[in-house]
């Protein structure tokens, strides 16, 4: 594993191009300690990999930043799992579940004001809540609101995914939308942050 | 009955009466899950380029989160589900019926304890090794595990810890040698000293020779916890000899 602060800037750029490689060496090299603090305290897999695909977002969100500097003298799996551990603490304290006395919930280490921010921020904690979502819809969904956020009309986007008019495109953008706001709504996290 | 996020719909494409909407816009002000539903009907609309890479990012993530931890899961049901597989099944299971049944009757004369056990699964032979960056004292130390003499390399480990007290390999091959040495209190500390650590590599080993050290001290309840969430952890180095392990001493019990 890299280690090195340019190794660390290295990798780093390299999320923030979401390079499939590097991402397969951070899920292989830095998921198992952050599946352990999970189920080590009260969670379970899916927590887990919810947890992780949130903290790795919150990295690639500050690299695209150009805020490579904030990590650049830590090992990349140590910041993924301090990252992660205050998430997983927040988390827990949200749903009041239990925190396993005299494990593994200890400083690692001082984390920049931003990365605190982003963790800690209200609308940051919805929209991690609205992104866990999306993915559970169907791939159908999913196509049509991602070419709605790149800004593509709905003629546009009538056309790409084979629509035969531009009001069914409409319609079941309404209906995936619908799906996904219920979804979210009704979340047990979402509604603790009401 | 109409469902809140239509009614919302209709309120923020302007298709309400204006009566109706007046209500609607009360019951914002007082109850919390309308104006949450409001709000997030709104923000949906408001997601862009910046999201869409997000999204794409978490969806990078998941497929590889699949691939890495449900491969063998999703390999062995697509075999089961061919329906040409099955007399192979059959045939391999009644194969594993017959070696399952002479491994317990050749078992029977054959030691079982926690001493035993141990002696099986203890090997730490192909961990213990010197990098090319190690240093001469570290190389010695290793050196002299190597050559057996365990309690000698667990003093010089031992050393060289106090003067490198956040260094995981050396808290590892420290609690090798103690383990090795017959010292499993001081093991014991040595792998915990790795678990209460922050993230590193050598936590998955720490967790499987602290078991072990458990099974060898006559701690066979703490050891089958430890060898349980082993098991219980995809991608973890000894996953399969956890499984067998564990399965063995909840047989014996």
């Amino acid at each position: 594993m890299k280690s090195s602060s340019n190794d660390s800037v290295e990798v780093l750029k390299e999320i923030a191009e979401a390079k499939s490689e590097t991402l397969e060496m951070i899920y292989r090299n830095c998921y198992l300690p952050v599946q352990r603090l999970v189920i080590n305290n009260s969670g379970t897999y899916a927590d887990a990999e919810d947890i992780f695909q949130d903290t790795v977002t919150i990295v690639f969100r500050r690299a695209r930043h150009d805020e490579l500097q904030l990590f650049s003298d830590t090992n990349i799996c140590t910041l993924l799992y301090a990252i992660a551990r205050k998430l997983w603490l927040q988390k827990l304290t949200y749903l009041k579940r239990e925190i396993a006395v005299g494990q593994e919930i200890e400083g690692v280490f001082e984390m920049p004001q931003a990365i605190e921010n982003e963790i800690a921020g209200l609308e940051s904690m919805k929209q991690r809540i609205c992104q866990k979502h999306f993915l559970q819809m169907t791939e159908k969904c999913r196509l049509l609101m991602k070419l709605f956020m790149k800004g593509l009309k709905m003629k546009e986007i009538a056309e790409i995914m084979d629509f035969e008019t531009e009001d069914q495109a409409k319609t079941t953008k309404y209906r995936c939308k619908k799906d996904l706001a219920n979804r979210i709504l009704n979340d047990k996290e979402y509604k603790a942050l009401l | 009955m109409e469902d809140l996020f239509e009614k919302v719909n209709r309120y923020v494409e302007g298709k309400m009466e204006p009566a109706e909407k007046l209500d609607f816009e009360t019951k914002c002000q007082h109850d919390p899950k309308t104006a949450a539903a409001l709000k997030l009907w709104t923000d949906l609309d408001e997601l862009d380029e910046t999201d869409e890479a997000e999204l794409r990012l978490r969806e990078q993530l998941k497929d590889i989160h699949q691939q890495l931890y449900s491969k063998k899961s999703a390999d062995r049901s697509r075999f089961f589900f061919k329906k040409s597989y099955w007399i192979a099944a059959a045939s391999i299971a009644a194969l594993l019926i017959l070696v399952i049944s002479i491994s317990i009757l050749s078992l029977r004369d054959k030691p079982t304890g926690n001493e035993e056990l141990f002696a099986l699964y203890f090997k730490p032979e192909q961990l213990m090794q010197i990098s090319r960056s190690a240093g001469q004292p570290f190389a010695a130390a290793v050196r002299l595990f190597q050559q057996a003499d365990y309690a000698a390399a667990a003093a010089s480990f031992s050393q060289l810890l106090k003067q490198d007290t956040a260094n995981y390999r050396l808290m590892l091959y420290s609690g090798l040698a103690e383990t090795a040495a017959g010292n499993y209190e001081d093991a014991i500390t040595a792998y915990q000293d790795i678990l209460k650590a922050d993230a590193n590599l050598y936590s998955g080993y720490a967790r499987w020779f602290l078991a072990l050290v458990h099974l060898r001290t006559g701690q066979t309840d703490t050891a089958i916890e430890e060898l349980g969430y082993i098991a219980h952890t995809k991608g973890h180095p000894f996953n399969k000899e956890a499984t067998e392990l564990s399965a063995i001493l909840k047989r014996r019990k």
